[in-house]
């Protein structure tokens, strides 16, 4: 006999829970609750957000989404991704959520939570076959980019700092360069 | 009237500080608060100090200390968490401190000290020539070395975690093994 977690929740319990502000999310039938973030985690995505989104309207190909959006792996994996990126040839974009894998996904670390991003969700994102995962850490002021290898098993593929003056580029977005620098710079400066 | 910059503190003036205070240390003139460690941050740092102490011992050369002023300048002076000296190099050790860079130095990260173990630590450690610096991170259970090469630079760090098992091994301490999980062990 297969042991099995006293309970775990699934998408329709998950549909249930408050809207309260917090971001909550399952992995593996788990419940996970965070605190909304802060000041500069959400300037941190506003402008990733914005330098992807200005990539997307010039070059098209694709849409960015952030934060609330349900992404649904599974009935018992369901998370809300920071930043995500759409590819126009994904089938999982739909109305009220997003059901598969996206192409990229971002998460941006929360001090005293590293672990949950850098372990968890990496797990859970190289699992079900996103391509490309970055983690972004506002304290060191770097990226840490992820891509599948030719074993389709994630590898740290780069890891780009504003210390060396590094700039994000993927195959995934051909035209897309992005200083990193600019997604830790001050308000006014960089990026909108 | 202009704002009067404020004064550079050397480790004279460092040397002033109460004993029985907490933990300074002086970065470029500047002095550094830092919080008592915690408990996983303890005995992380016992469990690499245990094990350099038993390889020192076992090959008869080289000192290894925990917490000792290490002065770098007269206006850096750290505290490292661990730090080993070669046997080449032990006049660097005065009864008080060490004066000069040893040649490994172990940083084990707390919440909150993350950049400047990472990065301002490291500059210090890479510019006055600490062969080898080995941050800690027990959060994500993972150590990140960073060794000097030919260009006297460290290059990117080697990374040894829970996650990819293996053991943290150096040029410097010829036979020594230190398997992951010994580091992260709480016996």
């Amino acid at each position: 006999m297969a042991l099995q977690p006293a309970t775990t929740m699934t998408y329709d319990d998950y549909l249930r829970l408050p809207d309260d502000g917090r971001r909550y999310e399952i992995i593996r039938g788990e419940l996970f609750v965070n605190p909304a973030p802060f000041t500069r985690h959400q300037r941190i995505s506003r402008k990733l957000v914005v330098a992807l989104d200005r990539h997307f309207m010039e070059y098209a190909g694709g849409e960015v989404f952030f934060a609330p959006m349900d992404v649904v792996f599974t009935r018992s994996d369901v998370v809300q991704p920071d930043v995500l990126v759409i590819l126009d040839n994904n089938p999982v974009l739909h109305e009220k959520n997003v059901q598969g894998a996206p192409d990229l996904v971002v998460e941006i670390l929360s001090e005293g939570n590293r672990r949950y991003d850098e372990v968890a969700k990496r797990r859970l994102y190289d699992e079900h076959g996103v391509h490309e995962y970055w983690i972004v850490d506002p304290e060191l002021e770097l990226v840490k980019i992820y891509r599948r290898n030719a074993a389709n098993a994630y590898e740290r593929a780069a890891e780009v700092s504003a210390e060396k003056g590094g700039v994000i580029t993927t195959p995934l977005l051909p035209k897309f360069e992005l200083a990193v620098a600019d997604i830790f710079s001050a308000p006014g400066e960089g990026l909108p | 009237m202009t704002a009067h910059a404020h004064e550079k503190l050397t480790y004279e003036d460092y040397e002033r500080l109460p004993e029985d205070g907490p933990r300074y240390e002086l970065i470029d003139g500047e002095l550094i608060l830092n919080p008592s460690p915690i408990t996983n941050h303890q005995h992380v740092a016992l469990n690499i100090a245990f094990s350099l102490k038993g390889y020192v011992r076992q090959v008869d050369r080289g000192r290894v200390f925990a917490e000792l002023d290490v002065v770098l300048s007269k206006s850096d002076v750290l505290r490292p968490d661990v730090c080993f000296v070669a046997g080449d190099s032990e006049r660097i050790i005065s009864p008080k401190n060490i004066t000069g860079a040893p040649d490994l130095v172990v940083e084990v990260l707390s919440d909150g000290t993350r950049r400047r173990d990472e990065i301002d630590k490291r500059r210090l450690y890479e510019r006055y020539g600490v062969v080898e610096y080995w941050v800690v991170d027990p959060e994500l259970e993972l150590v990140k070395i960073y060794r000097r090469n030919a260009a006297n630079n460290y290059g990117r760090a080697v990374e040894v975690s829970m996650e990819t098992g293996g053991a943290i091994t150096s040029p410097l301490l010829p036979g020594f093994e230190l398997p992951i999980a010994d580091v992260f062990a709480a016996r």
